[in-house]
């Protein structure tokens, strides 16, 4: 893998984040290869084809296929996804099922690499006949408590694009988790004759504690401002990229997101509602510079596992203690401003 | 689970009784504030499960309650396991100014500590307590002046707040 040096960031401005820096040391990215089907999963396809009340669901399975003309994003925090989860077969069947709706599914505090949970959890996707993929992170964190993120991907709908994923770099240390950076693109091979879209992800999983108004200068959220603006800043520069999409964790509501409310177009996508499980806080958003970003096609939601998937209180706790947030983007390129509806006229009402 | 199994729970001797107590604090840390110190001794438990779940439930735990302080105090004097006091300074600095009283134990841990996110968060601590935290001045100022430079930039803001000059 080829990584560019430090230095050749620092024409960007330097902030409170020095930018998007790879070290290859600290930023080893595992991809996993595809895994072939050994086990059973046709519980997995039978429940696809049950008739569940989640839109998203539905989108998906009433043809048997994902829509040609649009991607399917999500950002889910899998709480301490381990060993543990992984000895649960009812929460991993529910994990797997909810990643398969999706083309690239965000994926935040995996722990205990030993366990390898993402690659147990490919195995099983796989298994019921998907052709995903994943992207990890190093694990990250100040303490001994470390996370990883992971990018887990549909290989028939996009591919992800080398060399271009990279933890930020922060020598200041102004982040717990620095943040996970990859970038993807549709394949479309319906139409190979338009512009596939392109776009790059920037997973997120801030601290708790350091993301309220008396967090002073190390808030975050001011942090992952500069991130967004610097990872822009780089992705456009080097590669002509100029949508970026940025996900996860964020642990605050839509109205106090401080430094990134004032980015101008920045937007949160999904409408306003609780994105813990037990449907008290607004904490995971999926974020776009709606003045660059046309191919968003409006349609964003938050899976309530209880009501979208009809599953247990008790189940779903025990899923995580986020619920997934989707939003639905076009598969094909949109120049900022133009009307995706007119050039996706095929795309569902899901919110 | 009710107070006294959970509180036994964490205790025992047996890693999967602990690790049962400690997954249910993770999956209700909003009805597990009254065990938040044995949870901060949890995160340093010797099995990484019990730790890590531990370690989930008090990211989400919010402040603990008022009365628990002196026994997190005790516990950045007496532990000897980073996890643990990382944890124990994390919840004092939740309560803001009220935790005025564990300045002592903060600055124990801001100038003692051989744990340098120990020392960062015991500036964090000092920050959100402010003027009631007037007496850690000196070793904030000498954090400020030589620690390492995330140590450094948080002290220097922990004094403009204990000196009442935060913005």
């Amino acid at each position: 893998m080829r990584l560019p040096s430090t230095s050749s960031f620092l024409p960007f401005p330097l902030q409170r984040l020095a930018g998007p820096g790879l070290s290859g040391s600290g930023i080893i990215a595992l991809l996993y290869l595809i895994f072939s089907g050994q086990i059973d999963l046709s519980q997995v396809s039978s429940y696809l084809s049950l008739s569940s009340s989640t839109q998203t669901e539905q989108a998906v399975t009433t043809t048997g296929t994902k829509p040609e003309e649009s991607l399917l994003i999500a950002t889910f925090n899998i709480q301490k996804f381990g060993k543990s989860k992984l000895s649960n077969p009812q929460v991993m069947e529910q994990i797997v099922r909810i990643c398969k709706l999706f083309d690239v599914v965000a994926i935040q505090e995996v722990l205990t690499p030993e366990a390898n949970p993402i690659g147990n959890l490919l195995q099983q996707i796989n298994a019921g006949g998907g052709r995903y993929d994943a992207i990890l992170s190093t694990p990250i964190g100040r303490t001994n408590y470390r996370e990883q993120f992971a990018f887990v991907y549909d290989t028939t709908r996009v591919r992800i694009e080398p060399n271009r994923a990279y933890v930020v770099d922060d020598p200041e240390d102004r982040m717990h988790r620095e943040p996970f950076v990859a970038s993807f693109a549709a394949v479309n091979p319906a139409a190979p004759a338009r512009s596939p879209f392109t776009f790059t992800m920037i997973a997120v999983h801030t601290d708790p504690d350091e993301v309220d108004g008396r967090a002073s200068g190390d808030n975050e959220l001011n942090v992952l401002a500069d991130v967004f603006v610097n990872v822009a800043a780089w992705e456009y520069a080097r590669y002509g990229e100029d949508d970026l999409v940025i996900l996860g964790d964020f642990n605050a509501p839509r109205e106090k997101l401080f430094g990134l409310s004032r980015i101008p177009g920045l937007v949160t996508l999904a409408p306003r509602q609780a994105t813990n499980t037990v449907g008290t806080k607004e904490l995971d958003h999926i974020m776009i510079d709606s003045l660059k970003t046309a191919e968003w096609t409006n349609q964003a939601n938050v899976i309530d596992y209880v009501r979208d998937l009809q599953l247990t209180s008790e189940l779903a706790a025990a899923i995580s203690d986020h619920r997934v947030v989707w939003a639905q983007f076009s598969a094909y390129e949109v120049p900022p401003g133009g009307n995706i509806l007119a050039s996706s006229p095929s795309t569902t009402s899901r919110q | 689970m009710n107070r006294t199994p959970i509180l036994n729970l964490l205790a025992s001797t047996n890693e999967p009784e602990r690790l049962a107590a400690a997954e249910y604090a993770a999956s209700h840390p909003q009805l597990c504030q009254a065990w938040a110190v044995e949870l901060v001794l949890a995160a340093g438990d010797s099995s990484d499960s019990v730790a890590i779940a531990a370690t989930e439930a008090l990211e989400m735990l919010g402040p603990p309650n008022l009365h628990q302080l002196p026994r997190l105090a005790d516990v950045i004097r007496t532990s000897e396991d980073g996890e643990s006091v990382y944890w124990a300074v994390t919840l004092i600095g939740r309560l803001g100014p009220m935790a005025g009283p564990a300045t002592a134990a903060l600055v124990e841990a801001l100038s003692r500590s051989p744990y340098l996110p120990v020392q960062e968060r015991a500036a964090w601590a000092l920050s959100r307590i402010g003027t009631a935290a007037a007496d850690a001045a000196a070793a904030l100022r000498w954090a400020a002046e030589s620690g390492p430079p995330r140590l450094r930039r948080l002290a220097t803001q922990a004094l403009e707040s204990v000196r009442g000059m935060a913005a």
